[in-house]
């Protein structure tokens, strides 16, 4: 198993993005300590109660903060006053990393920075992750997922054929693609520390992170002056390659045939007596064919999906090599048998909901999947523990921070 | 500034790729844009048609050579269809990254899968197109660029994990899991409001429990408005003049607004917005403090000052190609396409 345990992680943050790095480095072991103040409490503790919701708030109950705060622990500290940003440098000056998420600006606001973080600990790595990063003329502007893949190009690239843009706004890529990349960088930032001693600030924004997947049609129009057109379900070089209603109510299965031996095997698979003559077309061995009467192939194909079981067809094709799979549904992934066997899901009590499950980091480690270590931290729960065992306070200290609301 | 600002972040890390995939390759690409040495081995094609584009975003400059004369690296990324290179790696004490569809564990460790397969199997194609039309997916390899991003950062963690002890690490990442991680995250949202997490077109499944939460036609494309709170929506009928329909909705929770009244409420803002364009829309959204943007086509992507302002883009092959999406101060990064050993730094002006 992964063992970064040796790492002290500060995180200052609200949201996906950077929480999620944050439950990853947890995942691994890191020791990771949310920084949360209710002066500016994170959005996922803040939420709107859903229907009948037996309880006063959405504090300690989302089931969304959980998947993104799971095995951290969670202070309290006002940086309002003083005395709360001395307290945080201390803590600084003990950690290895800090990633935060907050808007560009709101550090300067509190009379912080980089550079007094530096001051403190000069071996620090830091990830400032945001929409449009920490310097530029939209710094300051508002984003969501959405808005960062909009801007980058990805909503405009997916729609139906030749038709207008649909979108993967539903999705919210930006936000997890954000949190990955910035477990990337947090992790080179140290490595690099372990080698030379030295820290780094890596500034990291989320538009250009989705952007970055996008070399390829940005490269296309640079060449060809081209925008990419919508194609649906269509690939260049693979013919079917689409998305077939079988039995069920809106069930799917995905096929796509890629070279000439799928594609006999896919023929010799779904002919019938009726439509020998129509699978056993010898010009449809060249991809360049299929691809011009894709939708003959697509009709005759979803008539002999339709009347079967997705995970039927894709175990079908699949034993004649053929890439096929179901659509699965969110809903249906905690129980389907690829992600039970794969520990995709890790239950754990939480004080409030009972056992929750809890998406863990997506990776085997020697065919084990890393720990989730419990579900989200209840608000300042071990305040009072990190204090002590991080800076040295308790007691009467301890009390006067508290009285003095320094500690919430 | 930071003193001791020399070097990479991966400088001194040692990677050999093998494989033809996306995941592969792009997880090779990452670690040696940060400064690992990678050394390529064997085909660099994944035996799809030539794709020069591909080809230039995915290339790294390193060298092919044959495993057998080389020392063990500290990571070796593979795909899988070499256990004998897997073996020797382990041996030596190193990690080996296996980046495959499904997994190297698992009963379907030997289905084949192009990134269609991952993205339905994942949970992520059925969140997107229209209700009533069949499901779509994301070009261009999406899933396993994703699974190179997690390829690279476990191969770092592995190596930093190691750092002296439990050597032999054997990271198994299927692409399928990582997009399953993705979807059955948000799944969490509409599971605790009662909504269907579905397909719902150009917006969020019940617009998320709170309108707008979509993406809207307008005089000259299409724009993305984002309210997450009651006063974002108050904005935002400010922003359309504050208009008489305003408060026929007035009356209404939320998130009932949200999950049952987005249709009648469209009826009411794309009027509006069909009088104005992007650029318009998005000005008034910062005048108002409101998450608005422009979708934006990817030649438009090209000209975004923002991006510009931070030299995201670097020239290669005479085309602007998409950089490491961040700036770093102590540690210039060498900008890809540029000779080996010389750095730069990606510090916007």
């Amino acid at each position: 198993m992964l063992d970064l345990s040796r790492f002290r992680v500060l995180e200052l943050s609200t949201g996906i993005s950077t929480p999620l790095c944050g439950t990853a480095l947890a995942n691994l072991g890191a020791d990771v300590i949310k920084v949360e103040s209710s002066h500016k409490p994170d959005l996922n503790r803040a939420r709107a109660a859903p229907p009948n919701w037996p309880y006063a708030d959405m504090t300690e109950g989302f089931l969304q903060f959980h998947e993104v705060n799971a095995g951290k622990k969670s202070i309290r500290l006002n940086l309002k006053q003083a005395r709360g940003r001395d307290l945080l440098l201390r803590l600084v000056a003990k950690c290895d990393l800090l990633i935060q998420n907050f808007a560009p600006g709101w550090l300067d606001r509190l009379g912080l920075s980089a550079d007094h973080f530096f001051e403190v600990n000069p071996a620090l790595v830091m990830v400032f992750l945001s929409a449009y990063g920490q310097e530029g003329p939209l710094r300051a502007q508002r984003a969501y997922a959405p808005i960062m893949s909009a801007l980058s190009g990805l909503e405009g690239i997916v729609g139906y054929e030749d038709e207008e843009p649909v979108g993967v706004l539903a999705t919210a890529l930006g936000d997890p693609n954000g949190s990955y990349f910035s477990l990337l960088l947090a992790l080179a930032g140290l490595y690099r520390r372990e080698r030379t001693g030295a820290g780094t600030l890596i500034d990291l924004s989320c538009v250009e992170a989705v952007t970055t997947l996008l070399g390829e049609p940005i490269l296309a129009w640079q060449a060809t002056g081209e925008r990419p057109r919508l194609g649906g379900m269509h690939c260049a070089d693979a013919a079917p390659h689409g998305l077939y209603a079988t039995r069920g109510d809106d069930r799917w299965v995905a096929i796509a045939v890629e070279n000439t031996d799928q594609w006999r095997a896919l023929a010799a698979l779904v002919q019938s007596r009726a439509s020998a003559a129509f699978w056993a077309d010898p010009s449809f061995e060249d991809v360049r064919v299929r691809l011009g009467r894709q939708r003959e192939i697509d009709g005759a194909l979803a008539r002999w999906t339709g009347t079967r079981d997705a995970e039927e067809v894709a175990e079908a094709l699949q034993a004649r090599g053929i890439p096929a799979a179901p659509v699965l549904g969110a809903l249906d992934l905690d129980h389907h048998r690829h992600f039970v066997e794969r520990g995709l899901v890790h239950w754990v009590n939480h004080q409030l909901l009972g056992t929750i499950g809890v998406t863990g980091t997506p990776w085997l480690v020697n065919g084990e999947a890393p720990p989730v270590r419990g579900a989200g931290p209840s608000l300042g729960h071990d305040t009072e523990a990190v204090f002590r065992d991080v800076l040295g306070i308790d007691g009467e200290e301890m009390e006067a921070l508290r009285l003095g609301g320094v500690v919430e | 500034m930071r003193a001791e600002e020399s070097g990479n972040l991966l400088s001194g890390l040692t990677v050999a790729e093998w494989g033809r995939g996306t995941g592969v390759r792009y997880c090779g690409k990452l670690l040696a844009s940060l400064g690992a040495g990678v050394v390529r081995l064997g085909p660099g094609d994944d035996g799809r048609q030539a794709n020069s584009h591909r080809d230039v975003l995915l290339q790294h400059g390193a060298p092919k050579e044959s495993f057998g004369g080389a020392r063990a690296t500290d990571v070796l990324v593979t795909d899988g269809t070499r256990p004998d290179l897997e073996e020797q790696q382990l041996a030596e004490g190193s990690v080996v990254v296996a980046l495959t569809p499904f997994g190297r564990e698992g009963a379907r460790r030997t289905w084949v899968a192009s990134d269609l397969q991952v993205q339905a199997m994942g949970g992520l194609c059925a969140l997107i197109g229209e209700p009533d039309r069949h499901p779509l997916y994301i070009p261009y390899d999406f899933a396993q660029l994703q699974q190179g991003i997690h390829g690279a950062s476990a191969a770092v963690a592995a190596v930093l994990s190691n750092a002296g002890h439990t050597p032999r690490q054997i990271i198994d990442i299927a692409a399928t899991d990582v997009i399953a991680s993705y979807c059955r995250m948000y799944s969490m949202l509409y599971r605790q409001y009662g909504i269907r997490p579905h397909r719902a077109g150009r917006r969020a499944p019940g617009s998320g429990g709170r309108y707008p939460f979509g993406i809207f036609p307008c005089r000259d494309g299409y724009v993305v408005l984002i309210g997450r709170y009651k006063d974002d929506w108050n904005r935002y009928l400010e922003m359309m003049g504050s208009p008489a329909w305003g408060a026929e909705f007035s009356t209404i929770d939320e998130f009932e607004l949200a999950t049952h009244y987005a249709d009648q409420v469209d009826a009411h803002v794309i009027p509006w917005l069909m009088q104005h364009t992007r650029d318009e829309i998005a000005g008034l959204g910062r005048r108002y403090n409101l998450p608005v943007a422009p979708v934006r086509t990817v030649d438009e992507v090209l000209m975004d000052e923002q991006l510009a302002f931070r030299g995201f883009f670097h020239i290669e092959q005479g085309l602007k190609v998409p950089g490491l999406p961040a700036t770093f101060r102590g540690s210039p990064v060498r900008v890809p396409g540029e000779p080996q050993g010389a750095t730069a730094d990606a510090e916007g002006p």
